[in-house]
């Protein structure tokens, strides 16, 4: 009780840094985690300031110079004299452009799934963790178990089949090409979050403090949203972060086999389609553009999930090393 | 005879695990009056805490309170709707858990904390339950009450958090608080100031206290009475001198001469009771305390002896009672 004024400041002082100081006071000694963040805040820059970073429209085609033929190679100028810093692709159109604005889409794609995911993932795990040992635990994780069992991808491609490519009218909803895609990739994901969360909110549902809302009175469904679901964050953040890279995969790969994203929308997937047939021939530049992008993007999410990981669940940390 | 503010009939809570039935609690009765500080005493597993959570029905599965009563107030708890028991909770029966960092929600602040007791029990407006909450923190000996409403539980101390717990427990001046072993974590510097407290708020309010733990120092300083279990049953019940000046059952004699003492010399080692304390799985037949039990005999070892009034305010449940009191 005693403690010297300077002592006393000094405690109070870190009395009121905050969860979020904390937080960044553990994220910022993992160097890589920081490279990863800032991989993954130029990503963001780049997909959110697109139209101001794009040298050109990223579906004008341009013509080539006399004698030459498109693709052109890095820093080559159109017959207009344009200048292409990343070549230009077989239609004539900047590659810079394309894999910006490419980024954007991407990136679209990637949170608008992970976002739909959560939604669904979240709920479904909260609840059967929540009653556990019930027939609604068991039916939502037999479900979960039933779409898990299916390769992503499969899955992906099977659903997205089954809707059919392009615009695609349910009841009063149309839904475009990409919200479509959104949705789908969600769809193959969210069994993934419902697991985790399930986890989670079994293990929060032993501590204590649900007791002891309990003996203040509080109810099953107050205690789920109020007490536990708070308290879930983390590892969820620290899920959603790890799922990104393997949605910009997914959803990467999906453009890549015609299932994605319909040209002539910009998108890495379907450039590193179109840039196979030339990969061999003379135009290696094509194919490594929107390559190097996508695994820079999927590097940057992997190694910001795992700073996130160890800096907001300490204890899950210190019980990997061990 | 007025009604006892807390009357517990041969209850028998049970757990039905993969191993088998643990007896918990086993057809036991206490009761509770107002004002009155009880304390429960036994060993770990000895089913103190099932006896507190039962009176808050809080047994969970595979957990099953099997029979018995539990009247507050001369209503039987058990037969209430889960509704009413919420409303119950926390306002007319209150309960502090021993361990103060776990039981507080890392992620909200120690005023969400109270202030959501006082949110489920009262229709107060938030202003008038802010200063409510500092006014409950004030009364627990929280220093700078209002700046530490806004503090997360890792940022108290210890003793901090237990008086926030207390805070919590007392916000709507219930009727019956349980302790449950409230000093466990904490130092002995820090536990005397705790149960200093609780006997200021028992004196101020006058609330019934029922006190769970494992330390008969404790129990003699601020209890009234005290009931000792043992293996799931209370073994003996007596007013907390009598029960020190003279322990009748034999494993509370052996619980009081396992306790050292300062100023004895010459004693080389601490009396301790042989055996150990029985799986409640597999209870021995008759007396649960007959294989360590020095007195014992065939009798013991079948019939259970039930707990039976000796003296005014006496209970006791050994068959060989004549033979032990002197």
């Amino acid at each position: 009780m005693n403690k010297n004024p300077s002592e006393e400041a000094k405690l109070g002082i870190w009395a009121h840094r905050g969860l979020l100081e904390e937080f960044w006071h553990n994220f910022k000694k993992n160097k890589l985690s920081l490279v990863g963040g800032i991989i993954v805040l130029l990503y963001l820059i780049i997909a959110i300031f697109a139209p101001l970073l794009a040298p050109y429209n990223p579906v004008e085609q341009f013509n080539a110079p006399r004698g030459e033929h498109n693709p052109l190679p890095p820093l080559s100028r159109s017959a207009e004299g344009y200048l292409f810093l990343l070549g230009s692709d077989k239609f004539g159109r900047d590659i810079l452009s394309r894999a910006i604005y490419g980024t954007r889409t991407l990136l679209q794609v990637a949170v608008g799934s992970i976002a739909v995911a959560l939604v669904l993932g979240v709920w479904m795990g909260a609840v059967a963790g929540y009653k556990k040992g019930t027939w609604v635990d068991e039916l939502i994780m037999r479900a979960v178990d039933v779409m898990l069992s299916f390769p992503t991808l499969v899955l992906a491609i099977a659903l997205l089949g089954a809707f059919g490519i392009g615009k695609t009218r349910i009841g009063p909803f149309v839904l475009s090409n990409m919200v479509k895609i959104m949705v789908v990739i969600a769809i193959t994901y969210s069994p993934r979050f419902a697991r985790v969360m399930r986890g989670v909110v079994l293990q929060e549902m032993t501590e204590d403090y649900v007791d002891a809302a309990k003996v203040a009175g509080a109810s099953g469904g107050r205690i789920l949203t109020k007490e536990v679901l708070i308290n879930t964050i983390p590892p969820i953040i620290v899920q959603a972060s790890l799922m990104m890279a393997t949605t910009v995969l997914t959803s990467s790969s999906l453009s890549f086999l015609g299932m994605g994203l319909q040209p002539p929308r910009p998108s890495l997937g379907l450039m590193l389609n179109e840039a196979r047939d030339f990969l061999f021939l003379r135009a290696w530049w094509y194919a490594i553009v929107p390559g190097v992008s996508i695994s820079l993007v999927i590097l940057g999410f992997n190694l910001l999930g795992d700073g996130l990981r160890d800096s907001l669940d300490p204890r899950q940390a210190r019980r990997v090393q061990q | 005879m007025n009604v006892p503010l807390l009357e517990i009939e041969h209850l028998v809570t049970r757990f039905y695990t993969e191993d088998g039935v643990v007896k918990a609690v086993d057809g036991n009765s206490l009761h509770l009056a107002e004002g009155e500080t009880l304390g429960i005493v036994g060993e770990s597993g000895s089913g103190k805490t099932v006896t507190a959570l039962s009176v808050m029905r809080l047994i969970e599965n595979p957990g099953r309170i099997e029979s018995g009563r539990i009247l507050f107030r001369g209503e039987n708890l058990l037969t209430n709707s889960e509704k009413k028991m919420r409303q119950i909770r926390g306002k007319d029966i209150a309960m502090v858990f021993q361990d103060s960092l776990s039981s507080l929600n890392p992620t909200l602040t120690i005023g969400e904390q109270v202030d959501r007791v006082i949110r489920f029990h009262t229709k107060l407006t938030r202003r008038r339950r802010k200063s409510r909450v500092v006014e409950l923190l004030t009364q627990v000996g929280i220093p700078e009450p209002k700046k530490r409403t806004g503090n997360y539980p890792h940022e108290f101390s210890g003793g901090m958090r237990q008086r926030a717990l207390i805070a919590m427990a007392i916000s709507c001046n219930p009727e019956v608080l349980i302790l449950d072993e409230p000093t466990t974590a904490l130092d002995v510097t820090i536990e005397a100031q705790i149960f200093e407290l609780v006997d200021q708020l028992k004196e101020r309010f006058g609330m019934g206290t029922v006190l769970i733990t494992h330390d008969l120092a404790v129990v003699a300083n601020s209890c009234n009475r005290v009931t000792i279990m043992y293996a799931g049953r209370i073994v003996e019940e007596a007013g907390v001198y009598a029960l020190y000046e003279n322990p009748l059952h034999p494993y509370t004699r052996g619980l009081l001469h396992s306790i050292p003492h300062l100023n004895e010399e010459g004693q080389e080692r601490l009396p301790s009771i042989p055996g150990e304390v029985p799986d409640l799985i597999s209870l021995p037949e008759g007396c649960n305390f007959s294989p360590r039990c020095r007195y014992a005999d065939e009798r013991c070892r079948q019939v259970a002896p039930s707990l039976k009034e000796v003296k005014s305010g006496r209970k006791i449940a050994c068959l060989k009672i004549d033979e032990i009191d002197e």
